[in-house]
């Protein structure tokens, strides 16, 4: 949807018109300085994008100083063809929550940050002969996500592990087992993403940062779809809180016996669970034994 | 007394207890079935012997479970309800039931607790039951967990006694259970059981196998084996009359018992988190070491089991579930307790307030339907009362992501 309006909304014309109005007298962007602008536009930046940030920009207060360094990360990552709309969102995100500018902007330079990083090891990833095959067969079939988006929210769920320090080498790991076994082949390309994303959220992610990786791609190749994914995270908690174990035990044993391919959720609810009710057996049930009273035979 | 803790203990599970919500979660159940049976002992839950008559009963029961864990700590309390009424002339059969477990992790592998527990049964006879018994868990891995318990049942039945008085008595028994999941589509579980003054002469042997065939379908086997001793005491010879002629008189006491064999198939279909339909059929064949005899009996049940999952979070905590249709339209539901209006803020509208309408269904439950492209997308809720708008806290069991700011932010995937 953004890259549409991006590729519309970037023709000439139309930064004609936006620059007009970006300048007017009375734009936030009227104080920010020409050489970040220029910059900006250099960059490709999306002037629809632009202009919603000058508006709620100046309806938050945020003085032109503050503007420029919202704008620097993302014209760092248009720069880099990079998913700049991320640096946006967030920075709309911030301005919605009331979050000061000044928390702002480093949430900002480690999202341009992380993402550079990511995109150095998952755009390769990502043009690989075998990945490419599987977003050519996911075309093919029900549509799915985009080539371009793949690629964006691939670097989005990379730069989301990097700010939550899980190590970049655990997640190149991971990838490089996602292409060298089936769970390109039983997975979507929404379902890579949403393991990528929910690698750091696991309870083990911190202190068995390959453990987690290699669960998750048990899941993957699982066939495990990224709604099942995405209870891995909690479904882990509860088993780990039913049986009592540490997480690292949780996350192995899970990674074992995830071969079996069947959601995670619904079985690791149920695990343990005993009976309810009646109370303990071992005893003869009193109308068995009343049928025994005085008898030489069976009851009935 | 046992009727005190009885009620404490069904108090106790159903009142919302507000403050505590990080640490706990709670069910309520109700499973109705209707059936037919010829001995109400393969009954699922008023186990009693009665083959006076093969008729068609009902069973409702509503049940309530409240779970609480903390790092080294989990317990679970258990309460409900059971109302069989049969389908002849015999009266209606009611009971409840009241259950306390709980374990400490000593390490890694082991935990140790214990099952304390009440009921009060009035079928053919009034039956009081109160047991407590240890338990100690092994798990060898997180899908294997061996219990021991070993503890003592206080029982009272009303008017049983050949003279129309109560008989009580205490049995002491014991258990090995093991469970286990070899993958996820098989569940194994089994145990051994007994009386502890008398192991030999009372003991059972159970398992159960249950596969998952698919995500909402599944199949369970179960087989038993129970062995009730008793013994008899006949007199023997001494004709009366002088001289004595055979053996001098005296008493022959023979060791004797009734033999159980149990077998039954089950198979489940989830229609939803909430709503499980099941069919049973059991067997059970009954011989006796005394003559001889033998004959088998039939259960056969089906019925629904409905599921409510309540939020015990404040009023101020949102629990979402969401679903994607397919063609990219998501429906969104939200359990929120709280007066006011909400909205949906997030990626999907460039996080501009006040966002996304959700519109209330009943009392507690608000929904909004999106059109959403292919992709991630973080989202927060917005209370808006008045002037005064609040971000409302999503739930432990909806899946949110840390915002960076110090927040969090809920998240959607949309294949």
């Amino acid at each position: 949807m953004k890259e549409n309006n991006s590729k519309y909304l970037n023709s000439a014309g139309i930064w004609l018109a936006m620059v007009i109005w970006l300048f007017s007298p009375g734009s936030i962007f009227a104080q920010v300085p020409q050489d970040i602008m220029n910059r900006a536009q250099d960059a490709g930046i999306s002037a629809e994008l632009l202009e919603q940030l000058g508006e709620r920009a100046g309806d938050r207060g945020i003085s032109p100083q503050e503007l420029s360094g919202i704008l620097e990360p993302a014209i760092a990552m248009a720069s880099e063809n990079l998913p700049y709309e991320m640096i946006f969102e967030k920075a709309f995100e911030g301005l919605s929550k009331g979050v000061p500018a000044s928390r702002i902007q480093p949430v900002l330079t480690s999202i341009a940050s992380s993402s550079s990083e990511t995109a150095s090891f998952t755009d390769g990833w990502v043009e690989r002969p075998e990945v490419q095959l599987m977003l050519a067969r996911e075309e093919a079939g029900s549509g799915g996500m985009s080539r371009e988006r793949f690629r964006n929210e691939m670097i989005r769920a990379g730069a989301k592990g990097l700010m939550q320090n899980m190590d970049r080498e655990v997640l190149e790991q991971t990838l490089e087992e996602v292409a060298g076994g089936p769970a390109l082949e039983r997975s979507t390309p929404s379902g890579i993403v949403t393991a990528m994303s929910i690698l750091s959220d696991l309870p083990t992610a911190a202190s068995e940062p390959a453990a987690t990786a290699r669960m998750v791609v048990s899941a993957l190749e699982g066939g495990f779809d990224s709604e099942d994914l995405m209870k891995l995270p909690g479904a882990m908690n509860m088993a780990q809180r039913r049986s009592r174990l540490p997480a690292q035990a949780v996350a192995e044993g899970l990674r074992r016996q995830l071969q079996g391919g069947s959601p995670a959720s619904s079985i690791l609810q149920n695990l343990f669970n005993g009976d309810v009710g009646g109370g303990p057996p071992g005893n003869i049930p009193p109308g068995l034994n009343r049928e025994r009273e005085g008898r030489g035979g069976p009851p009935d | 007394m046992r009727k005190i803790l009885l009620s404490v203990m069904i108090l106790f599970t159903f009142i919302p207890l507000q403050s505590y919500c990080q640490s706990w979660q709670g069910v309520l159940l109700l499973d109705a079935r209707s059936g037919y049976t010829g001995n109400t002992y393969l009954n699922p839950y008023l186990a009693e012997w009665d083959r006076s008559a093969e008729a068609g009963y009902f069973t409702a029961a509503p049940m309530g479970q409240i779970s609480y864990a903390s790092d080294n700590f989990s317990s679970d309390v258990t309460a409900g309800y059971i109302y069989q009424p049969f389908f002849d002339e015999r009266d209606s059969w009611s009971g409840t039931f009241a259950s306390f477990s709980g374990q400490y992790r000593i390490s890694d592998n082991i935990s140790a607790g214990a099952d304390a527990g009440t009921s009060f049964y009035s079928t053919f006879v009034d039956r009081d039951l109160f047991w407590i018994q240890p338990v100690i868990s092994f798990s060898p891995s997180l899908f294997t967990q061996v219990r021991f318990k070993a503890g003592s049942t206080f029982r009272t039945l009303h008017n049983f006694d050949t003279d129309g008085s109560n008989i009580s008595d205490r049995y002491d028994s014991y258990a090995i259970e093991l469970e286990t999941w070899p993958d996820f589509r098989w569940q194994i579980r089994s145990s051994l059981y007994g009386n502890m003054s008398d192991p030999s002469a009372n003991i059972g042997l159970k398992g159960a196998v249950d596969h998952r065939v698919s995500r909402s379908f599944r199949l369970s086997l179960n087989a038993g084996f129970e062995r009730f001793g008793y013994t008899i005491t006949t007199e023997t010879g001494g004709g009366g009359g002088f001289p004595p002629i055979g053996d001098p008189g005296g008493e022959v006491t023979t060791s004797e018992a009734d033999l159980l064999l149990k077998s039954g198939l089950g198979a489940t279909w989830q229609l939803n988190r909430n709503i499980s339909f099941t069919i049973q059929g059991d067997l059970l064949n009954y011989s006796s070491s005394v003559s001889g005899d033998s004959f088998t009996d039939v259960n056969v049940t089906g019925g629904i089991r409905i599921a409510l999952f309540p939020s015990f979070g404040d009023k101020n905590s949102a629990d979402v579930d969401w679903r994607s249709n397919g063609d990219q339209q998501v429906v969104l539901k939200l359990n929120y307790k709280g007066e006011g209006q909400l909205y949906l803020v997030g990626d999907f509208n460039d996080w501009e307030k006040p966002g996304i309408p959700l519109s209330r269904q009943d009392r507690n439950r608000f929904a909004a339907q999106l059109d959403l492209e292919p992709g991630v997308y973080e989202y927060k809720v917005l209370l808006v009362e008045g002037s005064d708008e609040e971000w409302i806290e999503l739930s432990e069991e909806t899946y949110t992501v840390s915002d960076s700011f110090g927040g969090t932010n809920g998240l959607i995937f949309i294949d």
